[in-house]
Parts: structure tokens; C-alpha cells; sequence
């Protein structure tokens, strides 16, 4: 592969997502699909930053809502107490929140113990006591919430919603590229062998203390930037609802769902898993919501254990088919309602598309085989 | 005498009260094959995870080519020129066979790109034999194998000094044969070789030196014929009325 193949396919997706707000102007579609879309954003880009540690280096972590809370909270403070531009505050709060990875990656990777379970539960630990330090801090919340007044854009930005949307982009696009950077790069090889057998990775050469170091604390800064931008979005911000299990639980859930082993896996299970809950919440099934992304987690865990990237590689262009034809009937017949919904449940029979086990799958293509006659089957009970 | 290649310098380490091993004194000359040898629990192992920085001494000091390499981290040492196998083969499960000696052709020498380490990974692939297997996941290789992909690993560190823990460990005659000539063969293309092996027929023949830990001590060190009628060594392994006779 060529190495300008990939920063020109992101600069390109990024071109053309960049014009969606002049898009709206033009055709005057409603905002919603604007703030959606920043959402959309927003969870990829969290997602993303969970899987280059989490995924790639195989160090799961559960500390997701911490270095959330730094961005989020940098970004509040230097606003409401100091009256900082927040266009200083956003890398601001990626920098803190990368720092203060280092602090607590310098003593727990020296500790070899801290693996696996121990590493997940310590980072939860991190979770715990910021919020108790920032709740108890007068000069960061003191346990009354934080009300960010309407930021002012600049004016190169348009108005707040587009704005939002065009940072969110921003930010999403540059988590994932870095991502992918990472996944092609020897850098990723080491994590990739570090995830593996740490002691052997070691053994071979890779520099393991560094290499852990290095990604922990990139992994935090997108996480604090990204979640610097979200403080915007929230307005009013409280201990409870920043520091809560939600940030975490839910990026596990669509990096798991997607996939940890590729850079796509979690923004294929970003946009499923918010698109979904989105569709549920608004669909006045909000009590069902819970239960239904419940159960799916269920079936995708036994049933999908690589996550959907992995089986998606293999069924790529069926895969797309069903998705579009399902959009369009969809749209068609005006079955679900919002436009947001039709494509949540044309993903819903895509992903059950990819649960068909392979021999099942073999079987009901193989009268197409003509289709795609170079590639050979990898069932043949004949 | 030339000066000799690794040194180890009165070596001790303890896990807790275990004296794994204690005051061990050893050293290896360029173009050796040192054959380490010790009943279960004399230490062999333990000293191989010393000398390639994996266990942390508890006295002592180990020089490489003059340089000392005691509290070095394993990836340093590993780069300096000391390669190691796992007695047990431990391979990246996630991986295919190349991506797994592109891990130490990309970081076991000096930095390399991955271009350079896909090229140099394959050809560790053809020396071991091991080069049609090159895409497939490590899942599809039987145990022996997985113990050439450990050869194959630590070989793509273009090592000056390679350490085998039991390589011949749990094959079959026909493949510890093969495993001979593969040491013979990595002997040959210029490598120092300490080999930790219980199979005494193999070990006698390959090694140039023996070297034998009995309860983390040095008890026989010396050519292996030599060794091998020290009463020493025989009392180690058989008992005293044997080392009588």
C-alpha cells in the first residue's frame, strides 16, 4: 500500500463531512442532523482513543470517565474561573489529561503486578477519586455543578451547531487517523506483541515500559480533548454526570462490539451503539433502551467474538449491499419514522446479516458463487 | 586466552529463602557452545533469565563484550547481541508466523522499518525452514514447529550470543536430529551458543564446554568428556554409590 493512500482517504471523508453544514444551508435540513452527527462524532473519537490502549496494548481500562472528567473539567474551569478562550482550553484539556496519564502510568507500569484485572480496577480507583477531589474543590465544581454560559464562536466557525459539528469532526478525524497511523506503524507491532505476551515482546526487543507510557498518554490527551469539546455541548456540568460509569461502559461496549484488534472496530461500533440508543431513547421505549442494548451486547459477545470489523472484512460488499437495500425499503414503505431510526434499524439487519454463522453463510451464497467466482470457499461439505 | 564474550561473576539470586542460585561463576568465548546442564532445579534456567535481564540479581554481575549489562531491561540486552528461546515455546497467538519474527527483526537489532524487518523476518523464516508457513496464524504450527518459530524469533536479532532452553524438550527422535543440525547450523554461521538440554547424548556431542549447576552451584566446569566422569557430576545425577564405582 502506498503511503499517501491513507492521510489522502481521511482528508477526503474529511472534505466531504466538512460540507455537510453548507449542505444544510442549501437544502435547509434540520439541525438535529447536525447535533446527531457531533454525537456520532464525539463517541468515535472516545471510543477510539479507549481502543489504541485498551485494545491495542491489551491493557483494559476502566478509567475512561477520569481522564474524560480532566478534559471536561479544564476546560470549565479555565472558562468560568479564569474567562479563558476555549479555544485554548480544548488542547489545554487534552495536555492535563495526557499528563496526568504519565503520573499514573510512571508507577503503575514500573509495577509489573498491576496487569489484567488489577490495572482495570486501579484506573476505576482514578475514576473515584477525582470525583471526590473535584467535588470537595471550591476553585474546580465544590459539588454545585459548573453553568457554562453560551460560548461565543468565532466567526469562521459559523454558528454554535456548526461549529460543535466542525470540532467534533476535527477531533474524531485526527483520533482516528492517529489510531490508524498506530495500527500500521511498528510502534503498533510492539503494542500488538505487548498485548500478546508482554514478557516475551520484552524479550525480543520491544521497549515495553516506554512503548506503554507513550500510548497510555496519547490515548488520554484525545480523551480529555475530546471530552473538552463535550463540556461545550453539556453546559451545565456536575460531578455525577461526568465522573459516572456512562463514558466508560460505553466505549468498552462499542470497541468490544466493533472490534479491538482494528482501528475501524470501534468506529463501526460507535455509530451502531449510538445510533441505536438514540433511536431507542426517542422512540418513547426509553425503559427499554437498556434492556434491548443489553440484550445485543449478549448475542454480539457469543455470537461475534472478534467483533463485527472482523466479519465484516469477510462479507464486505453483501454486507453494504443489505445495509443500502434495507435503508431504501425502509425509507420506501417510511417504516421508523425519522431518517436517524430507518438507518438504526437497516444496521440492526445488517449486524444480524453478519451473525449467520459461516457454514450457514456458505450455504445460502453458494448458489451465487458465480458472482465472485476468484474467490474460493472456505466451507466445502459437499 | 581470548577474552571471553559474557561473563558472569559470582551470580547469586533468591526467591525468598530459595537460593536458586549462588555465587555462580561462568563465562563464554566467542564461537562456543556451552552446554549448561544441572539436574531438575539446579538453576539452569534461572540463569539464563540473569544473563538475558529477565530475573533481577541478588548479587553478582554480568559483563557482555566487556560492557555490564546487570540491571539492563531485557530489550536492551536483547539488542546488545544476547537472544534467548522459551523452553516452553511462546509465540503471539494473535499473529501470523511473520508478523511474529517481525516483532524481533523490528526491535531486537537496531531500529529498523518495517519494510527492512518484513525482509530480514523472512529470511530467519527460510534458514529455519519454517517459510511456507509464513502467512499462516501461529495456531496452525505443532509444538516442534513452534520451538524453530522461537529459533526463528530470536535468530532475526542477528544475536552474537543465543540462548536455547531445552529446544529438544517433548520431540520425537527424528525432530531432536533436526533440531541438532539446526544448532549446528546457527553454530556455524558464526553464533555463540549456551544450550540448556537434559538429553545428555545430544548435549556431549554438540557442546565445546560443559558447565554443571547442582543446587545453584557451579559443580563441573570443563570439556564434556571430561565432565561427564567427574565424580561430582556423577553423584549430582545418580547418587554416591554410583560415583564409588
Amino acid at each position: 500500500m502506498k503511503k499517501w493512500y491513507g492521510p489522502l482517504g481521511f482528508l477526503g471523508v474529511g472534505l466531504l463531512l466538512a460540507l455537510v453544514p453548507w449542505l444544510k444551508t442549501v437544502f435547509g435540513f434540520p439541525t438535529f442532523y447536525l447535533i446527531f452527527l457531533y454525537f456520532t462524532f464525539f463517541w468515535i473519537a472516545q471510543a477510539s482513543s479507549w481502543n489504541m490502549l485498551s485494545g491495542y496494548s491489551g491493557y483494559f481500562s476502566f478509567g475512561q470517565g477520569a481522564f474524560f472528567g480532566i478534559g471536561v473539567y479544564t476546560i470549565a474551569t479555565l472558562i468560568d474561573k479564569y474567562n479563558v478562550s476555549f479555544l485554548i482550553g480544548l488542547p489545554l484539556g487534552g495536555i492535563l489529561a495526557a499528563l496526568v496519564g504519565l503520573g499514573i502510568g510512571f508507577v503503575v507500569f514500573r509495577l509489573r503486578l498491576l496487569k489484567g484485572e488489577l490495572f482495570a480496577l486501579l484506573t476505576l480507583a482514578v475514576d473515584f477519586v477525582l470525583a471526590a477531589v473535584v467535588r470537595n474543590s471550591n476553585a474546580i465544581d465544590g459539588g454545585f455543578g459548573v453553568r457554562l454560559g453560551s460560548v461565543k464562536p468565532p466567526a469562521f466557525l459559523g454558528d454554535f451547531t456548526t461549529m460543535m459539528y466542525l470540532l467534533g469532526l476535527v477531533i474524531a478525524l485526527l483520533t482516528v487517523f492517529v489510531s490508524y497511523s498506530i495500527y500500521h506503524s511498528r510502534f503498533g507491532l510492539g503494542l500488538f506483541a505487548i498485548r500478546d505476551d508482554e514478557a516475551v515482546a520484552e524479550g525480543l526487543g520491544v521497549p515495553t515500559f516506554r512503548f506503554k507510557m507513550t500510548i497510555f498518554a496519547l490515548s488520554c490527551f484525545f480523551i480529555g480533548l475530546s471530552g473538552a469539546l463535550q463540556a461545550l455541548q453539556i453546559g451545565y456540568i456536575t460531578v455525577e454526570g461526568i465522573f459516572s460509569l456512562r463514558v466508560p461502559l460505553f466505549v468498552i461496549m462499542m470497541s468490544i462490539l466493533g472490534g479491538r484488534q482494528h482501528w475501524l472496530g470501534p468506529v463501526i461500533g460507535a455509530v451502531i451503539i449510538f445510533t441505536l440508543t438514540d433511536t431507542f431513547s426517542k422512540a418513547s421505549i426509553e425503559y427499554l433502551n437498556q434492556i434491548i442494548i443489553g440484550s445485543f451486547l449478549i448475542i454480539m459477545t457469543l455470537f461475534l467474538r472478534d467483533g463485527i470489523y472482523e466479519r465484516l472484512k469477510q462479507r464486505l460488499w453483501l454486507s453494504l449491499a443489505v445495509l443500502f437495500i434495507a435503508t431504501v425499503v425502509l425509507m420506501i414503505t417510511g417504516l421508523g419514522e425519522r431518517l436517524i431510526s430507518q438507518l438504526a434499524y437497516a444496521m440492526l439487519i445488517t449486524v444480524a446479516f453478519l451473525l449467520i454463522p459461516d457454514h450457514l453463510y456458505h450455504k445460502l451464497i453458494s448458489p451465487f458463487q458465480f458472482l465472485h467466482s476468484d474467490e474460493p470457499v472456505g466451507v466445502s461439505d459437499a | 586466552m581470548p577474552e571471553p564474550t559474557l561473563t558472569c561473576t559470582h551470580i547469586s539470586k533468591h526467591f525468598g529463602g530459595v537460593r536458586a542460585l549462588n555465587g555462580v561463576n561462568a563465562t563464554v568465548s566467542q564461537g562456543e557452545i556451552l552446554g549448561l546442564v544441572g539436574p531438575n532445579g539446579s538453576g539452569k534456567s534461572t540463569l539464563i533469565n540473569v544473563i538475558s535481564g529477565q530475573h533481577a540479581v541478588t548479587d553478582g554481575q554480568v559483563t557482555f563484550k566487556g560492557r555490564d549489562i546487570t540491571h539492563d531491561a531485557p530489550h536492551t540486552v536483547t539488542q546488545l547481541g544476547i537472544a534467548r528461546t522459551y523452553q516452553i515455546p511462546r509465540p503471539f497467538t494473535s499473529m501470523t508466523v511473520l508478523r511474529n519474527v517481525m516483532v524481533s527483526s523490528t526491535f531486537g537489532h537496531s531500529n529498523r522499518g518495517l519494510e527492512q524487518a518484513r525482509h530480514d523476518a523472512y529470511e530467519a523464516l527460510e534458514f529455519t525452514g519454517l517459510a511456507h508457513y509464513a502467512d499462516k496464524p501461529v495456531g496452525k504450527l505443532n509444538l516442534h514447529q513452534r520451538k524453530f518459530l522461537e529459533l526463528a524469533r530470536a535468530l532475526s536479532t542477528k544475536p552474537e550470543l543465543l540462548l536455547l532452553d531445552e529446544v529438544m524438550a517433548g520431540l520425537n527422535p527424528t525432530e531432536v536430529d533436526e533440531s541438532i543440525k539446526m544448532i549446528r547450523k546457527i553454530h556455524n554461521s558464526g553464533v555463540t551458543l549456551i544450550i540448556v538440554e537434559h538429553l545428555m547424548r545430544v548435549v556431549t556431542s554438540l557442546s565445546t564446554r560443559m558447565l554443571v549447576l547442582n543446587y545453584g552451584q557451579v559443580i563441573a566446569d570443563g570439556e564434556p568428556a571430561q565432565v561427564m566422569n567427574d565424580p561430582n557430576v556423577v553423584t549430582a545425577y545418580l547418587g554416591k554409590d554410583y560415583a564409588r564405582q
